[in-house]
């Protein structure tokens, strides 16, 4: 192991202090309040990860939780509508099992009634929010439903990319070994050209799945190596005239990569299925 | 059938490009045979490309001996890359002469005293020029050492890569088949990445000659059958139009190369395309 993993796998501390920042810039302004929301959820990840580790049931989101919690019990509509809903039903559904929150509990019965409403049936992002809602699947099926070809899928563009991972994760299921193994590299590739959103979701869904391969372990490295001194993810070229930088690096770049982060490391803590997975 | 006519047009097409070079100084034509030399060193073991690589090495000897490829060495462009491929091919002749290579190390200085050379470049050169006039030596040490310096380069893991990178993934797969390195050196992996970027660039060139690596058979099934259908699909496209396999547009920072060199460019897609149907029917 060098240098920098170790670094990187050591200064988990850090990171707690990057997300409980943005987590506690709860104010009247939605886009801190979806900030808050997501670091949030970065912070329960850890608190689960601290307890797949053998730690005590830690209390690192419960502040955060209770100012989100309050702000949404007092003003949901307005809040609702700057929320993802997808972010909102992720933190309610990595809440401990005994937590109970009513501002969130509002709201996700609030997500809930609006999404009663859409017609179905539901594919990609939208099925992926439909499970979220219904119970939460412990087991991958072990059956193949109708899996696009691989040579295909390397094919596909970054949309429809992101929208088959958002099946997968709505419904876990047995993969291809080579269509598991195209998704990891293709997710690698995104990586390097820092599509984190696309290559993230794309392993997230791949370790629902307990698809383990080399090229997913090399992805799962390649976020690690993505860790700064501050805690957060995300490394960007200054100097490269071609880089957008956004007015808020940190909100827009390297809040989202490091939720992105922790979300496929907490994929990673899943057990292995013991039967059905490639 | 395809790579039969592909070869023919390879052959016709080359001879004219080096009939231009004989006749004018220019640098987008030097350019183009650079590229084609290049391929055609790295297509060392094809079968189906041996009469286009003796015909290259024979005109660029001849070309070095009556000094045209001094002209170029004093180019405004940093063109040694083109320059040590051509003085690799012409040294491959069995006639390559003493006073051949004191004519190569007045192209050397030439370059090295203008300070034309980026350090990469000259490592190249350098290892260009190492295996063939050292025929009867060990295996080209420069080429360890372009592999340490490039291979396990951090630019594979984080940032851009380009041709120079693929062609030392190319020159490491040889010394791997040559047992020079131990094979858990190629990195499969991060080339089957490359591959997969290629593949959605429209890269031929780079798709077939990733795709006809012994190093990349162990990439997935479905990345190697989709390389290798697109590049079948240019050869069929070729048999039937006549014509060089065609190039997709070039990425930015490849299109002022692009414009310069375009001849040598479907030259270079095409042998990219004849090495990899040819490897692929030795499998």
């Amino acid at each position: 192991m060098n240098q920098v993993q170790d670094f990187a796998l050591s200064d988990e501390e850090a990171t707690v202090r990057y997300l409980l920042k943005h987590a506690s810039a709860v104010s009247r302004d939605t886009r801190l309040i979806a900030s808050s929301f997501s670091a949030t959820l970065g912070l329960l990840y850890l608190e689960r990860r601290a307890l797949a580790a053998g730690g005590g049931a830690g209390a690192l989101s419960s502040a955060a939780l209770a100012a989100l919690d309050h702000y949404l019990c007092t003003d949901q509509g307005a809040i609702l509508d700057a929320l993802d809903p997808a972010m909102v039903l992720r933190v309610a559904a990595a809440l401990p099992v005994r937590s109970h929150w009513a501002g969130i509990a509002r709201a996700r019965g609030e997500i809930a009634a609006q999404f009663a409403r859409v017609p179905g049936p539901h594919s990609g992002r939208a099925r992926y929010i439909e499970s979220l809602l219904s119970a939460p699947r412990v087991e991958v099926s072990s059956q193949l439903p109708l899996s696009p070809d691989a040579v295909e899928v390397l094919q596909w563009a970054p949309p429809q990319l992101v929208a088959y991972a958002y099946e997968l994760m709505a419904q876990p299921h047995r993969l291809d070994p080579d269509l598991a193994e195209c998704l990891a590299l293709i997710a690698l590739s995104d990586l390097r050209k820092y599509r984190f959103d696309t290559a993230c979701t794309l392993l997230c869904a791949l370790l629902h799945c307990g698809c383990r391969s080399d090229y997913l372990d090399i992805g799962m490295e390649f976020i690690r190596l993505q860790r700064r001194s501050n805690g957060s993810y995300g490394h960007v070229n200054m100097l490269n005239k071609k880089n957008v930088i956004p007015d808020d690096l940190d909100l827009q770049f390297h809040l989202p990569f490091t939720v992105h982060a922790l979300a496929v490391q907490d994929a990673g803590l899943r057990p292995l299925p013991l039967r059905g997975a490639a | 059938m395809g790579i039969l006519s592909l070869v023919d047009l390879c052959e016709l097409q080359s001879r004219e490009l080096l009939d231009d070079l004989g006749e004018h100084h220019c640098e987008s034509v030097l350019a183009s045979v650079g590229v084609v030399a290049q391929y055609l060193i790295l297509a060392g073991r094809s079968d189906a490309l041996v009469r286009l690589r003796e015909l290259f090495a024979a005109r660029v000897l001849t070309l070095l001996r009556n000094g045209r490829l001094h002209d170029y060495a004093s180019a405004k462009r940093d063109h040694s890359s083109s320059l040590s491929a051509m003085v690799r091919l012409a040294a491959s002749r069995p006639d390559f002469s003493l006073l051949d290579r004191r004519a190569v190390d007045a192209i050397f200085h030439g370059c090295l005293a203008r300070c034309e050379m980026s350090p990469l470049a000259r490592l190249s050169l350098d290892a260009n020029l190492a295996s063939p006039l050292g025929r009867d030596e060990p295996p080209d040490p420069w080429s360890k050492r372009a592999v340490a310096s490039t291979v396990l380069d951090s630019r594979l893991l984080h940032g851009y890569y380009g041709e120079g990178d693929i062609l030392t993934l190319v020159r490491l797969d040889a010394l791997v088949q040559e047992r020079v390195v131990d094979a858990g050196c190629f990195p499969v992996r991060w080339g089957s990445v490359m591959l997969y970027e290629a593949l959605r660039e429209g890269a031929v060139a780079w798709v077939a000659t990733l795709r006809s690596l012994a190093g990349m058979l162990g990439a997935p099934p479905a990345l190697r059958a989709a390389a290798y259908a697109a590049v079948v699909a240019c050869v069929n496209h070729s048999a039937r139009t006549g014509e060089l396999v065609p190039l997709q547009q070039a990425r930015p920072q490849d299109e002022e190369f692009a414009a310069m060199a375009q001849l040598g460019l479907r030259l270079q897609a095409s042998i990219a395309c004849i090495r990899c149907m040819e490897s692929e029917q030795r499998v």
